[in-house]
């Protein structure tokens, strides 16, 4: 075990010994000792701590500063519970900023923030990252303990004896049992359980000499305490109210990091605090990933590089858990600034870097990611960039390099009301301080601002984003992979198909194909998975699951609806261009081996016949590009008295179709083609069952004797075959037929019935 | 030349008797309202070919012309005379402007027979030539002269007459040279346009293609695109591109032919840029865009005569076998700047989109599958989308028209083809020729449909029957193809005589291997129709070329590299990835002997005229 004493610790720091995890404050450059301010220096004088033995737990008001910068955030404070719930659910505590410029801002804080207690020397605030609560604990817990989630608006209020400063307060998941860590050696359980009691238990580390840095619930009844000599893995039995160590590992450990999303603990360790040790935690098992070392810039021979801490985070991205490393800018290497550097860390196999985030920047950072984007904060220009690892970047063969997706830009500046036990709706609200040193950041995207007692949840804005990004390309795949991409993107479509604004045809087409690719690959997923269910996998194999149809799937009725009918209603738009856009369209479709639906054809069909394009439009049937359907036959039949070609080409599509027989005799009728349709329903072989009233009527209507004559004499050969005399039966309704035969032709010239 | 002609079509049928096709005696265009008084007639005379036919003659022409419209108007005042028949030819009147008349005078053919003397005995057949078909060419000689020139009365508006008289002179002139009224036939009746079958997606992707150059290049009106002679896209209205089409692929394309096939020493060629990013070039407009004094002279077309009156400049850009026609409003004068840019805008995606053609007609060849030869000849006509296909013309070109089948089973056709027209009904004529041919013409649906079949001993009803597969097949879609396919060929007989097929006949099979089955859609499906036989210029092994033209520029792009044939066609899979080039390429790069060998047996086999455009030492490489 590395002497740790060589480390400043707490000791005799009284305020600042108690802060336990430095790494959601902001991450200065190591080196760069000189620009830390008196804060940051307490901060990282407290860093590897929470082992320290506490003091007082009376702080003063800049200890609560500088203790909200760690997870376990304490002060003493006195107020009722219910002042600060009603702050939480009353009046909207955020107000949008002014209007100027609020078109460029992408990031906002959430407008319904947690609000909690103010840290101060009576009130201790922690906040847990696994259920994203922040507790206030009142003097120690006697005066009362409140907790507020995210999600729920009730906080859970309780008290406790005060049996000794408070290092670390955590529910366990679904909230059941209490863990409190009070002492380096033991941590303390509370049922929360009804029917269990309510009486504590306690449980002291295993190891020998070993203080606890702090400890995770990885289930509703699994703990693992994290020491400087290991982990240890318990499980909860709240009846018996005990212990069982399911099982442990020793290792010597400067900190530990927790990842509640996947349920992984890091471990850092060696003197140089750079060899990071996973494990992962699964229903009662706890398995060791492979450990792997995080190269560490090059660093003046004064200093002894070490990894900082607060300059790893581990966060969830498109799926994948990456650690990320915050690699400041050193001055020794020719580097043009800081650099996030993203390990991937798989479920199985080796930890491997993947992609480079360029800050070019030096100075202050903090880390959030946020609907897969990684957002960096500067302190110093109080600006944040994204970036998107789906985004192509630059790849060198096995890392890939990105640059921010946009321009850095602050936070859109926010407003809180004033704060106070009487604060009253007609105070005008002040503008909140963004960036500020006290802010502390946790993964994913939350931001605490412990000493104005506010929780935020950071969210990316899209629609400004649509006027900053120009490549319309890379724009569509970033906006695809965000959650709430839907609207945007439709109007992103319009837009660049509006007359000011308007796109040219290739990157149209890229904008189609982008959608179309993301609809295609719902649509196969859809496919595979109905047929799956129908090969009846869906039993035997639990992990086939219904795909999740995200706001990125834009079927045709989507682009139909909001963007293509309206653009071709727009009469100041050239026909070309529209006519342009629709094919690109339908070729975007065609491309992904998609089903084109029959009102974007008729999209097409109409803005032709509009502009009198009748031979474009015979064209494009000609090569099939609008796909045969009935209703598009009866459109064309329709268009007939305008373009006379149309009869023959609804014709030969309604014979394509093989399903509208009737149709085509209807249309030969109505056309007095008698003959035709008596031949293409023999064709088909459906002479027999047709109805003989029908076509004599048709037949008597051309006031053509000849024809009526041979019509007349099929049907009689007809009668004979099917039921040995010509005559024709009443229920065919022919005699009016019969006498006009007889009266142009003549009794003999019916056809006498044959005798065998 | 006349009697080569006429032994191509009629070779094996040839007798001893001396024949001499059509020929044309005269042509003038004159206006009976330019002289009406006596003394004053040859002012009516527009144009008069041959020119050299003394005053006086003219004048008595144009006169008993006017003369016969005149009298038999009295008859049918709407409908005046078509033609006059008499022993020796057969005049044609054709009033395309009011008061403008058109006149061709054609000699009749000429048989010339030994008399048992050994005097030559001259017999004129006054029966042989079809009133229909040089009406419709004389028609075409107007249709081609508005298409260049607009109409007659614009020129007399711009200059009156001395303009109009100078300008059908000038077009005439060389025009009536290209006329070869000996191979006029049902498909000058016709006027059709051959479409390219290609599926959904390449003709999708042409599109694209064509709305994004027109939107780039902002000043293009209209295009037109074609592939291997056929067209896929017309910009221009039915008529215009009728017109326009026959221009292309009669003049235009042939000409341009030639400089393709020169080896790259060839003086034409010579003048031609080598391009090394991609295949495109000006047919029409600047040969060198790097030569600064180029001109930028492209011909004029005249468009929309009857409403808008669009005239317009006529750009013809080619690369590989894709053809595009650009036209733009003749108020813009294009630059070479403008040239340059469509040659960067356009070459490298059409050359791109060129291959990709070809390379899907292949695949679509390859699932239509078979190798059944066609054992029937037929042509193909729908009035409505002029679309036209034949099996029965081998290569249409100024110079020839080569047809498979006896000039007497055309004249058939021909007949076939009046009846018709004097009926609305849909109708079927069933014709017995000589020698076990049958002839079958249907009427269907605006649509009409000429079989040729031979069977020894048929009768009626098998012909009938015959011919109402080739029917199915010919009109209805590829998805009922199969069906019919299958339900049709137990009953073929098992030995289909010989009609010349696509395997006895290589260049027939090239011929119809180009021929698409159905108007421009893909033959998806077999075809009962005998499918689409496959190339046959290397037995089949050649991927990716599909006709004699583009076997020929690929083994022509070897010519234009300096590397070696080995390295160029690492480089050409490189840049052609997606086309194929295997087999019969590769062999000939290993084997520089048995290349030469090859191509030569090819080319000569198919086409001896190809022949000497090729320097075959510099194609492959040897000295």
């Amino acid at each position: 075990m590395p002497p740790r004493s060589s480390r400043p610790r707490g000791e005799g720091r009284s305020l600042q010994h108690r802060v336990g995890r430095g790494y959601g404050r902001w991450a200065p450059p190591q080196p760069d000792a000189a620009r830390l301010s008196a804060e940051d220096r307490r901060s990282r004088g407290g860093r590897g701590g929470g082992v320290a033995p506490g003091s007082g737990v009376r702080a003063g008001p800049r200890a609560a500063v500088a203790a909200a910068a760690t997870t376990t955030v304490r002060a003493g404070f006195h107020r009722e519970p219910r002042s600060t719930l009603a702050a939480a659910l009353g009046a909207p505590t955020a107000v949008a900023a002014p209007a100027m410029g609020e078109e460029d801002y992408y990031l906002e804080l959430c407008e319904r923030p947690v609000q909690f207690e103010k840290a101060n020397p009576v009130n201790c605030v922690f906040f847990d990252e696994a259920n994203k609560q922040v507790f206030a604990v009142r003097s120690g817990g006697a005066t009362g303990v409140v907790v507020k989630g995210p999600d729920d608006r009730n906080p859970i209020s309780f008290r406790m004896d005060d049996k000794g400063e408070v290092k670390c307060i955590k529910f366990s998941l679904e909230n059941k049992i209490l863990a409190v860590q009070r002492t380096s050696k033991t941590v303390d359980f509370c049922n929360f359980i009804p029917d269990n009691s309510q009486l504590e238990y306690t449980q002291e580390c295993k190891t020998k000499n070993a203080n606890i840095l702090g400890f995770c619930w990885t289930s509703s009844t699994e703990i693992v305490f994290i020491t400087d000599q290991g982990i240890e893995f318990y499980q909860v039995l709240p009846e018996k109210r005990s212990l069982k160590l399911l099982k442990s590992h020793n290792l010597n450990v400067n900190w530990y990091m927790y990842c509640p999303e996947s349920a992984v603990i890091l471990l850092s360790t060696t003197v140089l605090e750079n060899v990071l040790q996973p494990f992962h935690f699964r229903a009662g098992t706890m398995s060791k990933l492979p450990k792997f070392e995080i190269e560490l810039p090059a660093a003046p021979k004064s200093t002894k590089p070490s990894l900082s801490e607060r300059d790893i985070a581990m966060a969830t991205v498109y799926g994948q858990l990456y650690v990320l490393f915050l690699r400041h800018h050193s001055r020794t290497s020719n580097s043009t600034g800081a650099e996030v550097v993203l390990y991937h860390l798989p479920r199985e196999g080796a930890c491997k870097k993947m992609h480079i985030l360029k800050l070019n920047r030096t100075g202050k950072f903090a880390l959030n990611v946020v609907d897969n984007l990684v957002v960096v904060h500067h302190q110093d220009t109080e600006t944040s960039v994204i970036f998107d690892i789906k985004l192509r970047g630059e790849f060198d063969g096995s890392v890939t390099f990105h640059h921010p997706v946009l321009p850095a830009r602050s936070i859109q500046p926010y407003q809180i009301p004033i704060a106070g036990p009487a604060a009253v709706t007609s105070q005008s609200p002040v503008p909140c301080k963004l960036y500020s040193s006290s802010w502390i950041v946790f993964q994913p995207d939350i931001i605490i601002s412990a000493s104005q007692g506010y929780l935020w949840n950071l969210q990316v804005k899209l629609e400004p984003i649509v006027n900053l990004l120009p490549d319309k390309g890379r724009l569509m795949d970033f906006l695809l992979q965000r959650k709430e991409c839907k609207m945007v993107i439709l109007s992103v479509c319009s837009q660049m198909l509006s007359e000011s604004d308007r796109a040219s045809l290739p990157v149209i087409a890229t904008v189609f194909d982008k959608l179309n690719h993301e609809y295609k690959k719902y649509l196969d997923a859809e496919q595979s998975y109905a047929m799956a269910v129908e090969a009846g996998q869906s039993r035997s194999s639990p992990l086939l699951k219904r795909p999740v149809r995200t706001q990125a799937v834009l079927d045709q009725s989507d682009v139909y609806t909001h963007v293509l009918s309206a653009f071709v209603e727009k009469k100041e738009m050239p026909h070309k261009f529209v006519i342009a856009v629709l094919m690109e369209y339908i070729r975007s479709l065609n491309q992904f081996q998609i089903a084109v639906q029959h009102y974007l054809h008729e999209l097409v069909i109409k803005t032709l016949v509009q502009h009198n394009l009748f031979y474009m439009l015979h064209q494009f049937l000609q090569y099939h590009v609008l796909s045969d359907s009935k209703p598009l036959a009866c459109l064309l039949l329709s268009l007939e008295s305008f373009y006379p070609p149309a009869h023959q080409l609804s014709l030969d599509m309604l014979k394509r179709l093989s399903t509208a027989n009737d149709e085509i005799v209807e249309v030969l009728l109505s056309k007095h083609q008698v003959l035709a349709a008596l031949r293409f329903i023999r064709g088909i072989g459906g002479h027999d069952n047709i109805s003989a009233r029908k076509f004599l009527d048709a037949a008597k209507q051309t006031e053509d004797n000849m024809l009526f004559y041979t019509i007349f004499r099929f049907f009689e050969q007809r009668n004979q075959r099917l039921r040995g005399s010509p005559n024709f039966t009443p229920g065919e309704h022919c005699e009016e037929h019969v006498a006009f035969f007889k009266q142009i032709f003549g009794d003999q010239a019916l056809m006498r019935p044959t005798t065998f | 030349m006349a009697v080569a002609a006429a032994g191509a079509g009629s070779g094996p049928w040839a007798t001893q008797e001396k024949q001499f096709p059509p020929a044309l005696l005269s042509f003038f265009i004159y206006n009976p309202r330019f002289g009406p008084r006596e003394g004053e007639e040859e002012n009516k005379i527009l144009f008069y070919h041959p020119n050299e036919v003394e005053k006086n003659e003219k004048i008595r022409n144009v006169g008993l012309c006017e003369a016969i419209v005149q009298f038999t108007r009295t008859f049918s005042p709407s409908k005046p005379a078509k033609s006059l028949h008499t022993q020796k030819n057969r005049q044609f009147f054709n009033e395309p402007e009011e008061h403008f008349w058109m006149v061709m005078v054609v000699r009749n053919p000429i048989i010339e027979k030994q008399s048992k003397d050994g005097k030559p005995v001259i017999e004129y057949q006054e029966e042989e030539l079809l009133d229909k078909v040089y009406s419709s060419v004389l028609q075409q000689c107007y249709s081609m002269y508005k298409l260049f020139n607009g109409t007659f009365l614009k020129a007399m508006e711009d200059g009156g007459i001395e303009l109009l008289k100078e300008r059908l002179e000038k077009f005439f002139h060389r025009y009536l040279q290209t006329l070869h009224l000996q191979s006029c036939d049902l498909l000058d009746i016709f006027g059709g346009i051959s479409f390219f079958p290609l599926d959904k997606m390449t003709y999708l992707k042409i599109q694209s293609f064509i709305n994004r150059v027109e939107e780039s290049l902002n000043i293009v009106k209209y295009t037109a695109f074609l592939y291997n002679d056929q067209l896929i896209w017309s910009g221009l209205e039915q008529d215009d591109m009728r017109i326009l089409y026959k221009y292309l692929t009669t003049s235009l394309f042939p000409r341009h032919m030639e400089p393709e096939l020169a080896g790259r020493d060839s003086p034409i060629r010579a003048e031609m840029p080598g391009n090394l990013q991609h295949y495109g070039r000006f047919l029409t407009g600047p040969l060198n865009l790097n030569d600064p004094d180029a001109k930028c002279r492209f011909p004029k077309i005249f468009v929309n005569t009857d409403d808008a009156y669009e005239e317009l400049h006529l750009i013809v850009y080619k690369a590989m076998s894709a053809a595009v026609c650009f036209m733009i409003d003749a108020s813009i004068q294009p630059t070479l700047d403008f040239c340059r840019r469509l040659d960067s805008v356009v070459g490298p995606q059409l050359t791109v989109l060129a291959s990709d053609i070809c390379e899907q007609f292949n695949i679509n060849k390859r699932m239509s599958g078979s190798e059944k030869e066609p054992q029937f000849k037929f042509i193909y006509f729908n009035h409505m989308n002029l679309a036209e296909k034949s099996t029965v013309h081998m290569r249409k070109t100024p110079s020839v028209s080569l047809t498979s089948v006896h000039p007497d089973l055309m004249k058939i056709l021909g007949d076939i083809n009046s009846d018709f027209t004097r009926v609305d009904e849909d109708e079927e004529i069933i014709v017995k020729a000589m020698s076990d041919y049958w002839v079958v013409g249907k009427k269907s649906d605006r649509r009409e449909l000429y079989v040729i079949l031979n069977q020894k001993n048929a009768n009626l009803i098998e012909v009938n029957g015959r011919s109402c597969q080739v029917h199915v097949a010919v009109y209805n879609d590829p998805s009922e193809h199969r069906q019919h396919d299958k339900a049709f060929s137990p009953a073929l007989p098992p030995k289909w005589p010989a009609v010349p097929t696509a395997r006895g006949d290589p260049a027939a099979a090239l011929l119809t291997a180009r021929l698409p089955w159905r108007e421009g859609t893909a033959p998806r499906q077999s075809c009962p129709l005998g499918r689409c036989p496959t190339c046959t210029l290397c037995g089949n092994s050649v991927r990716g070329q599909e006709t004699l033209c583009n076997a020929v520029q690929q083994h022509l792009l070897l010519g234009l590299t300096d590397s070696s044939p080995k390295a160029y066609l690492k480089d050409t899979r490189q840049t052609f990835g997606h086309m194929q080039v295997t087999g019969h390429m590769t062999d000939c790069i290993q084997d520089k002997g048995k290349a030469i060998l090859a191509l030569k047996n090819h080319i000569s086999t198919q086409s001896p005229d190809l022949l000497r455009f090729l320097d075959f030492k510099y194609l492959c490489g040897i000295n």
